[in-house]
């Protein structure tokens, strides 16, 4: 009976930290969906976003889901910088012009950091009450943080489907030549959506601090591009939609595993939980490379 | 007189080499920081075979530098107390062993992709590798192995810090000159078909090459 308890706690909880993944992982799809750019530096944006809602509650108080659209902001204003200072130059540059350059902007900004803030780990107590289930008690702070990724996925859904930016975005991920001969200025929308791609991945880091009980450092990142990769994969790489659904899927697997794995004697069930991500992961880019949850062929 | 003309690309090289040893022999305080320097160089050199050479970006690389280190420690720790010295040169071709049969398995499955896809796979193949290794608290799990008190039980105090402090940076030297060499042989035999493999796919294929 405990078993079952714990084994439907974290599986709630999975699929609330789920959405967060989700919503971290939107950003990469959709810059690899629009530019084709792989963003290997991932971490590094999230790891800004952490930061962004730390210093907010620590300086001035401010609500870490306050924070979210500073970090917006601040990863939309970086997206555009990054994009016209670097990634135009690259944008017809061979695959692996683009990584390294990602690679290489996420190792900078990690340094920038760590001489800024340091390499030590720092959190943060946000507490605001929690909901007792009988079987587990899940903090409001997480249950806000999962209906703030739900309500950002879908604002940017509707931004998508109904505005005349999100059609011409979506015009060029269909065919770039033919959105060029329709006026829409192409290099324009590129800029827009790694602008956009970086300040989501950067808003979702804010989300991201509720769910870190060791708190934040510099060199947070990694571990996140990891699972983006793997959720990516998961929703089909080219698209956001399916990342974000992804990401619910990843963080079932990953929790209700880790319940499972816990079971097993003389293991370490938190590190086979991300074996097993990563076996999932390898699994879908060998038999279907265009994600289980759809994604262009 | 081919052999010399063969191998006159490497002269440069090995004048590096000479050079950055006899100032870490000669110099104070600089033994290390050459040997750090060797080490990037036979790393780098090491790294360029695949990526420079090839195109395929490998994000895994380091999992292979962790099984040859992995390969030593273990011959130290289990062969260590009945083979003394030959423990070394078991260690070392354990560690080739073992990084060559990740290195195959990671080819036989990321080979099969391309591009960012390829990129990804190689991270996967090589995080899976490590969290596997946590998992299953195989050779010492998260913590690793610790080899400083088994080498000092096996060749004694003055002899582990001499191995760990300066034969070992002189085998980083001789990895360092193998790397190069074996960087200008695959030029040099297999020219076209091994230089930017991914970006000559077809021409590859026409000369009845296979990729993998």
């Amino acid at each position: 009976m405990v078993f079952f308890d714990q084994l439907a706690a974290n599986l709630i909880y999975g699929a609330i930290l789920g959405a967060v993944y989700g919503l971290a992982t939107m950003g990469l799809s959709l810059i690899f969906g629009v530019l084709r750019i792989v963003n290997v530096g991932h971490g590094a944006f999230i790891m800004l976003g952490a930061f962004t809602a730390f210093w907010m509650f620590v300086l001035y108080g401010v609500p870490p889901l306050a924070s979210i659209s500073l970090a917006l902001v601040i990863g939309l204003a970086l997206g555009f910088v990054i994009f016209y200072a670097i990634f135009k130059r690259l944008l017809d540059a061979p695959e692996l012009s683009t990584l390294l350059a990602t690679f290489g902007i996420g190792l900078l900004i990690e340094e920038l950091a760590k001489q800024l803030w340091g390499p030590d780990y720092v959190g943060y107590s946000w507490n605001i009450g929690a909901i007792e289930l009988g079987f587990t008690t899940i903090p409001l702070t997480k249950l806000y943080a999962f209906g703030s990724s739900v309500v950002i996925a879908a604002l940017l859904y509707i931004w998508f489907q109904k505005t005349k930016l999100g059609a011409a975005v979506r015009a060029v991920v269909e065919d770039r030549d033919g959105a060029m001969v329709c006026g829409i200025n192409v290099n324009q929308i590129y800029a827009l959506s790694f602008a956009l791609g970086i300040g989501l991945t950067v808003a979702s880091g804010v989300l991201v601090t509720l769910f870190v009980p060791v708190g934040i450092n510099v060199y947070m990142g990694g571990e996140y591009t990891l699972k983006a990769f793997v959720i990516a994969v998961l929703g089909g790489l080219t698209s956001p939609w399916g990342a974000f659904y992804a990401g619910f899927i990843f963080g079932l697997i990953e929790n209700g595993s880790y319940t499972i794995l816990g079971l097993i004697p003389g293991v370490e069930p938190f590190s086979l939980t991300r074996f097993l991500a990563f076996m999932l992961l390898l699994v879908i880019l060998l038999i279907k490379p265009t994600g289980l949850l759809g994604g262009e062929k | 007189m081919s052999l010399i003309r063969r191998y006159k690309p490497m002269v440069p090289l090995l004048l590096v080499y000479i050079i950055l040893f006899i100032i870490g022999v000669s110099v104070p305080g600089m033994w290390q920081p050459v040997a750090f320097i060797m080490f990037y160089i036979a790393l780098g050199q090491a790294f360029n075979i695949f990526l420079g050479l090839t195109g395929y970006v490998d994000f895994g690389y380091v999992a292979f530098l962790a099984l040859g280190s992995y390969g030593m420690a273990l011959s130290l720790q289990h062969f260590g107390p009945e083979l003394g010295f030959g423990a070394i040169v078991f260690g070392i071709i354990l560690g080739v062993v073992m990084s060559l049969l990740l290195s195959l398995a990671v080819g036989a499955v990321a080979l099969r992709l391309r591009g960012a896809y390829f990129a990804i796979a190689t991270i996967g193949v090589n995080e899976g590798f490590r969290y596997l290794v946590e998992g299953l608290r195989l050779w010492g799990g998260s913590e690793g192995i610790v080899l400083s008190g088994k080498m000092r039980e096996i060749f004694g105090r003055e002899m582990s810090i001499y191995l760990s402090t300066f034969f070992s940076d002189v085998l980083v030297f001789v990895v360092a000159i193998i790397a190069g060499i074996v960087t200008l042989t695959i030029l040099k035999e297999n020219g076209i078909c091994f230089n930017g493999i991914e970006r000559r796919r077809r021409r590859c294929k026409s000369y009845g090459h296979k990729r993998y």
